[in-house]
């Protein structure tokens, strides 16, 4: 009897220790923090938003979305992502992640969600999604850039209330727009250009007006090696038009407020800029009048895509459960709506998103919702120098665009263009990537 | 004998083994924080790493830097005349305020206090703030300037004044530290050698030169080493001045040294070539110190 009772405890011991394990395992599976590294602090409600919604079905999953200045946590992907302690969850844009993506560092994206990625969105951005025919990334947001236009200055200057369409246009509208004191000197610009700043940003915006004019940054050849290809016709072109306009026609200067600030305190009347000019001005200038277009076209129209996207590391611990909560994020529209709404982030997986709210907060969208057919949309190379590349070149740019005596001056400006190839060239040729057309 | 030479030997070795005990700890945290980085940073400079693959290319780093980085070229310039032009500048100024504070005057502390204020604020908001006051439309700078009839500059954006814009701002920062250093120094002379000197008639201008300077010798130097050192590692305000869309210096007005450390190793992930000019940085730096401590023992 006391050997069966004995047996007895012994048994339920073992049960007790088994249950007690099994919920140990289950608990573990379930009981995880998501890491989310975003870029938009107002991004990080939203997820939390999410994840309420999410524990739903995943109980004992928490969230912890962390946010980092964008040059800020490129850093932290080239420490974390090597070493297994970046987020499990990374928004960003495929030019600093291409290196992982090569590395193996990233997870390629679950069947299921290719499959739902394709139903929903604009194929035109998805190619900063893949990588020889694989899905590395969901695709986010867009951040395509628009013309922003003051409608009180179009009206104030007589010009019809619409932005301009060609570079013609942009040429004659700034000089109507623009203003000047009692000395001459300029007080308001009619368009306003990136000039400045140390980093990649001036050629990014010169790169878009370079599209317009037929060209590109870099060239990739058969042999797959890479040149430079803005020391041309089209690169002539466009420094041409950024230097008519500083000191031929005088409409934007290297001094006067620049860029969305600028555009928000009525400092210029145009500006080339992605939708968060908009979440700006209702925030800081809700009162004035303007309209959103898509960008003027001179021998093309185009614009060239750095859309962000979601990652998940190969490393990370919580992978599956990454995965799914970006599929959550994707399947419900609701978020995307709020980004939209909180950020002005346009998502590119469109499917099912309610524009009339978008639209009630932002009315100026509604001229730009139908994307144009003939838009030439050009990427970022990937390839590791570019970033290099582009911040030596805009470091040329910057230079140049303080240089009056190149006004008029077409052998002077191309030799600028000349010399910024040779470097880009010194590049590719010490990443052994350069090769002769 | 023999034996008490033995007892010497022994307390000689256990105070030398409580000093190694003592300094054992700093010597670990240094060695971490110091030697292993620094002994890190040469090796790494002969290889390419871009944190993802390492090769080795021997001196191939150096070779580029020498011949061919015109951008490192024009960053050791910039950094050169930083030192020529910020150094004597610093020194003096700071030390002209020490003796100015040295005097028995009213509210001392008010004064003290002021010009010791920016070295205690951080360089970012100093430099935030300096590129407000040096605004082309809304400045400090070029409002009190048209009060006095002359046209506004663009300080930061005209590749002329961009540099010498930056240097300011670091002898302001600097020179209010240097003079509580030099004012210390000041306070450590004696009366005693300026009272003989009165009585031998030495005016106020040869007490300064044949007193207060000799005897302010090893403050000046420990001074004239720290901003070497200080400016040979300027990044801050660089960085800040370059950065954003309006108000930002052209790059290559104002390159230094740290500052293109920092882009080649974190920007284009060239760490092995930031290495290398790293390594560079500190044998120029090392070199420098122990010219200038040369000169003043030599003296």
């Amino acid at each position: 009897m006391s050997k069966t009772f004995c047996a007895k405890k012994v048994n339920l011991l073992v049960v007790t220790l088994i249950a007690t394990l099994m919920c140990g395992v289950v608990s573990t599976s379930e009981a995880m923090t998501l890491k989310v590294w975003t870029g938009i602090p107002e991004m990080i409600p939203v997820y939390k938003e999410a994840m309420k919604d999410f524990q739903k079905t995943h109980p004992g999953v928490k969230i912890d979305p962390m946010y980092f200045e964008l040059r800020e946590m490129e850093r932290k992907c080239t420490v974390g992502l090597p070493s297994g302690t970046a987020g499990d969850i990374i928004e960003m844009w495929r030019m600093p992640m291409h290196r992982y993506i090569e590395k193996k560092l990233i997870s390629p994206v679950p069947s299921k969600l290719v499959t739902i990625i394709k139903e929903r969105g604009i194929s035109e951005y998805f190619p900063p999604s893949l990588w020889k025919g694989t899905f590395y990334s969901v695709p986010f947001y867009r951040a395509p850039r628009y013309m922003f236009w003051n409608k009180e200055m179009f009206r104030e200057a007589g010009l019809p209330l619409r932005a301009p369409k060609t570079w013609q246009e942009l040429i004659g509208f700034s000089c109507k727009l623009a203003k000047y004191d009692s000395e001459g000197r300029l007080i308001r610009s009619g368009i306003s250009l990136r000039l400045a700043g140390a980093g990649s940003g001036v050629t990014e915006k010169w790169w878009v007006f370079l599209v317009q004019a037929g060209g590109t940054i870099l060239k990739q050849l058969p042999n797959g090696k890479w040149c430079a290809a803005y020391a041309d016709e089209a690169g002539y072109e466009t420094l041409k038009l950024y230097i008519d306009l500083l000191y031929k026609y005088r409409v934007n200067s290297t001094t006067i407020r620049a860029d969305a600030d600028a555009f928000v305190v009525g400092k210029t009347a145009m500006l080339e800029r992605e939708l968060f000019v908009a979440k700006l001005m209702k925030q800081r200038a809700p009162n004035v009048e303007y309209g959103i277009a898509w960008l003027p076209r001179y021998k093309k129209a185009g614009d060239i895509m750095a859309p962000f996207q979601w990652y998940v590391p190969e490393t990370s611990k919580n992978k599956t459960v990454a995965w799914k909560f970006v599929e959550h994020l994707i399947t419900n529209p609701k978020y995307l709506e709020e980004a939209f709404l909180v950020s002005g982030l346009e998502p590119i997986l469109t499917k099912g998103l309610d524009y009339r709210k978008i639209l009630n907060k932002y009315p100026q969208y509604k001229d730009v919702l139908k994307f144009p057919k003939d838009y030439e949309l050009q990427r970022y190379p990937y390839i590791a120098p570019v970033d290099e590349i582009c911040t030596k070149l805009a470091a040329r740019l910057v230079r140049a665009f303080r240089d009056e005596s190149l006004l008029d001056n077409p052998k002077k400006m191309r030799k600028v263009l000349t010399e910024a190839a040779e470097e880009t060239n010194s590049i590719l040729k010490r990443e052994n990537l350069y090769g002769e057309e | 004998m023999f034996s008490s030479k033995k007892k010497l030997n022994s307390i000689k070795f256990q105070q030398y083994l409580f000093c190694f005990y003592v300094l054992f700890p700093t010597i670990v945290i240094f060695a971490i924080t110091r030697f292993i980085p620094i002994g890190g940073t040469f090796y790494l400079s002969f290889y390419k790493w871009d944190f993802l693959s390492k090769s080795f290319i021997g001196f191939s780093n150096f070779i580029t830097l020498f011949q061919q980085d015109t951008r490192f070229h024009q960053a050791l310039w910039h950094t050169v005349l930083f030192i020529i032009t910020s150094l004597p500048l610093i020194v003096l100024i700071s030390l002209m305020i020490a003796i100015l504070l040295n005097r028995k005057i009213r509210f001392y502390s008010f004064y003290e206090f002021v010009y010791f204020l920016p070295a205690v604020v951080s360089m970012v908001p100093i430099t935030f703030i300096w590129k407000w006051i040096y605004d082309p439309d809304y400045g400090l700078l070029n409002f009190f300037l048209s009060l006095l009839g002359i046209s506004p500059k663009a300080w930061l954006l005209d590749p002329k004044l961009a540099l010498g814009s930056i240097m300011v701002i670091v002898i302001w920062k600097n020179i209010g530290y240097y003079a509580v250093i030099f004012l210390v120094g000041l306070k450590g002379i004696s009366r005693q050698y300026y009272e003989a000197a009165e009585l031998d008639g030495a005016n106020k201008q040869q007490l300064f030169v044949y007193i207060t300077l000799p005897l302010l010798k090893p403050i000046t130097l420990f001074v004239i080493v720290m901003v070497t050192i200080t400016i040979f590692n300027i990044f801050t305000p660089v960085y800040v001045m370059t950065s954003g869309d309006y108000n930002a210096s052209p790059v290559d007005s104002v390159r230094v040294l740290v500052y293109d450390i920092y882009q080649n190793g974190f920007r284009y992930y060239r760490m092995g070539y930031a290495s290398a000019e790293s390594l560079l940085l500190f044998i120029i730096v090392f070199i420098i110190t122990l010219i200038q401590l040369k000169i003043a023992k030599s003296e």
